[in-house]
C-alpha cells in the first residue's frame, strides 16, 4: 500500500522551487529558498524522496545531476484530496499498530537541522 | 437518551482533565512507564466513572398543608437531540466499521505469509505495508534492501520492545474511548499522546539494550525519510523524529514530578461536586415521609386532616407511556400505598401524575370525570368514597369526550350520593 501523492513540508517547499524554476540543480534550488538556506546535502536526500516518490526525475549533465519536475502543480493540488481519502481508508490497519517510523511533517529548515545534528552526534560517537 | 447524552458529556469531560494534566505537567519528563499508566488511568476513570453518580440528600420539612412547588422544569420538545442521537451512533457505526475492516486486512496478510518465530513474537516480512510496525504478538517488517543489518536489528528491537510491553492493549482501550466519545477531540489528542509515550519507552529498551544512541537516531531519520539519508551500517526510522531524539537526550526526570499527579483527586471530586444530584425528601409532620415528591403534579390543596387515616380500598395504576405527539398519558397514583408508615393525621389524598411529554404545553390536565360531570380537580376527594377510577387516552379519549379529552381523561364514580 504505496502512500499516494503526499508531500511532506519539506518536499513540498522543494517542489515550489522546482516549478518556479522548471528544472535546477541543487544550487539552482537552494539560492530560491530562503534563508536559513539548507545544507546542498539536505537539498539532495529532500530530491531523493521526490524521485522515489515519483515527483521529479533528474538528469546527469556532466558531473551535477539536473533535476525536474514529473507532477506539474495543478494536478498535485488535485491529487492531494483525493490522495488525503485513500490514505484514511487504506490506514485502517493501523489502528492498534505500533510503528516504528512515520512520516513526519519535517520543514526544509527543521530537516536540515536534523540532519547536521545527527551528523555531528555520529561524529561524536566515533571518535 | 439523557442518560447517554449525560455519560457522554461526563466521559469527555474526565478525557480532557486528564490529558491536560498529562500534557501541562508530564509529557516531558522521562517517567514513561509511569505516564503510561497515569494514560491507562485515564482512560479507565473516563468510561467507567460517568455510571457512578454521587447523591446526596435533602430533606424538606413541609408544614403539612401545603405542598411544596416542584421545581420547574425547563424541557423543550423538539427533535435536535433525536438527530444529534443519530448522528453520533452513525459516527460510531462508522469508526467500528473502519477499524473492523483494518483488523480484517491485517489477519489477511498474516495468514497469507510466512512468520519465523523470534524471541516470543511471530516475524513477518512483508512488502504489503510500506511501514514496520508490531500488533499483538506480530512484527511485519518492511525493509527495502537498502536497509543494512544493524539497522534491521534496531527496528526489531524496537518493535519486540513494544510487543514486549504489551502496547497493543492500551491501543485497544484508547481506539475504545475515540469510537466513543468520536466527537471529542481530546480523545484523539488522548490517543496521539498514548503513541508517543509508547514510541519513548520502546527507545528508551533499544536504548538500554546497549545500541549507540548515534546510530539510533540516524536509523530513525533513515526510515522515516524512506532514503537512506545515513549510508551507514544501520539505518533507523523515526517516529516524529525531534520529540523523540530530544527525549532520548534528556537528563532523567526527577521522580518527584511524578507528584503532579495529585491533582487528580480534586479535579474528580470537583467534578462529581458538579454532577452531584440532590435526593430530596419530603417530611411531613408526624415523620411520614415522601421520597420524591415530586413524581406526583401539584397544583393540589390536600384536603383538611382527619383523626382517622381510613386504608385506601381500592386502586388503579396504569404506567405512564410517552407517546409521539399528542395525548400524554396519565397516571392516578395513590402516594399514600407507596409511604409506610401512615400517620393517623394524614390523610391519603389523590394526585395524578402525567408523562414529562406533558410539559410541553403549558402543563395540560386531563379531563376529570366525577359520576358523569366534569370537575376542575381532584380538591375535596377522598379516597374512601371512590368506588372505580378508570383512564382513557389517545383515540378513545378524544373519541368519546371530544376535544377537551385530548390530555387524557380520568373518570371516577364514586360509592355513595354525591
Amino acid at each position: 500500500m504505496k502512500k499516494i501523492a503526499q508531500l511532506t513540508k519539506a518536499e513540498e517547499q522543494v517542489m515550489q522551487v522546482l516549478w518556479n524554476i522548471g528544472k535546477g540543480t541543487v544550487q539552482d534550488i537552494r539560492e530560491k529558498l530562503e534563508a536559513p538556506k539548507p545544507a546542498r546535502t539536505t537539498i539532495a536526500t529532500v530530491l531523493t524522496i521526490l524521485e522515489n516518490k515519483g515527483f521529479a526525475r533528474h538528469k546527469s549533465s556532466g558531473r551535477t545531476n539536473v533535476y525536474a519536475p514529473i507532477v506539474g502543480k495543478e494536478a498535485y493540488s488535485k491529487k492531494q484530496l483525493s490522495g488525503l481519502l485513500k490514505n484514511y481508508f487504506n490506514n485502517s490497519f493501523a489502528s492498534m499498530a505500533s510503528f516504528f517510523a512515520t512520516e513526519n511533517n519535517y520543514t526544509v529548515e527543521e530537516l536540515d537541522r536534523l540532519l547536521q545534528e545527527t551528523r555531528d552526534e555520529l561524529k561524536k560517537e566515533k571518535k | 437518551m439523557e442518560t447517554l447524552v449525560l455519560y457522554l458529556f461526563k466521559s469527555s469531560l474526565i478525557t480532557a482533565t486528564f490529558w491536560s494534566i498529562y500534557w501541562c505537567f508530564l509529557r516531558n519528563e522521562t517517567f514513561f512507564r509511569f505516564n503510561r499508566y497515569f494514560l491507562l488511568a485515564g482512560l479507565a476513570c473516563a468510561l467507567v466513572f460517568p455510571f457512578y453518580t454521587y447523591s446526596y440528600r435533602v430533606d424538606i420539612f413541609s408544614s403539612g398543608n401545603r405542598f411544596p412547588d416542584a421545581p420547574t422544569e425547563n424541557t423543550e420538545g423538539s427533535s435536535w437531540p433525536l438527530l444529534g442521537i443519530f448522528l453520533y451512533i452513525a459516527g460510531v457505526c462508522f469508526l467500528l466499521i473502519r477499524r473492523l475492516n483494518g483488523l480484517m486486512i491485517l489477519r489477511r496478510v498474516i495468514r497469507r505469509s510466512e512468520s519465523v518465530s523470534v524471541g516470543g513474537c511471530n516475524l513477518i516480512n512483508t512488502e504489503v505495508f510500506k511501514s514496520s510496525f508490531s500488533v499483538f504478538r506480530y512484527i511485519f517488517m518492511s525493509v527495502d534492501p537498502q536497509t543494512s543489518e544493524p539497522e534491521q536489528k534496531m527496528i526489531f528491537q524496537h518493535e519486540l520492545a513494544h510487543i514486549t510491553q504489551r502496547h497493543w492493549i492500551d491501543l485497544f482501550a484508547a481506539q475504545v474511548l475515540c469510537i466513543v466519545q468520536w466527537f471529542n477531540p481530546f480523545a484523539w489528542l488522548y490517543l496521539t499522546a498514548i503513541r508517543q509515550n509508547h514510541e519513548y519507552l520502546a527507545d528508551d529498551a533499544v536504548l538500554r539494550s546497549g545500541s549507540s544512541p548515534a546510530l539510533y537516531r540516524a536509523a530513525l531519520i533513515n526510515q522515516s525519510l524512506g532514503t537512506p539519508a545515513f549510508s551507514f551500517a544501520s539505518s533507523f526510522s523515526q517516529v516524529d523524529g525531534l520529540k523523540r531524539i530530544n527525549m532520548m537526550r534528556k537528563p532523567v526526570s526527577a521522580s518527584a514530578r511524578k507528584w503532579t499527579v495529585v491533582l487528580i483527586p480534586p479535579a474528580l471530586t470537583l467534578f462529581y461536586w458538579v454532577f452531584a444530584k440532590p435526593e430530596v425528601h419530603l417530611i411531613f409532620p408526624g415523620g411520614a415521609e415522601i421520597s420524591h415528591p415530586w413524581a406526583v403534579v401539584p397544583p393540589y390543596d390536600p384536603p383538611p386532616i382527619k383523626d382517622e387515616a381510613v386504608p385506601v380500598g381500592q386502586q388503579q395504576r396504569k404506567p405512564a407511556k410517552a407517546e409521539p405527539s399528542h395525548a400524554p398519558s396519565a397516571t392516578a397514583s395513590l402516594p399514600a400505598a407507596t409511604t409506610p408508615p401512615k400517620p393517623k393525621s394524614m390523610e391519603p389524598f389523590v394526585a395524578v401524575k402525567t408523562s414529562p411529554a406533558a410539559a410541553n404545553t403549558d402543563r395540560p390536565q386531563p379531563l376529570i370525570i366525577l359520576d358523569g360531570a366534569e370537575i376542575k380537580s381532584l380538591n375535596g376527594i377522598s379516597p374512601d368514597d371512590i368506588k372505580s377510577v378508570n383512564v382513557l387516552k389517545g383515540e378513545s379519549a378524544i373519541s368519546t369526550y371530544g376535544d377537551r379529552g385530548k390530555n387524557g381523561v380520568i373518570t371516577i364514580s364514586t360509592r355513595g350520593s354525591h
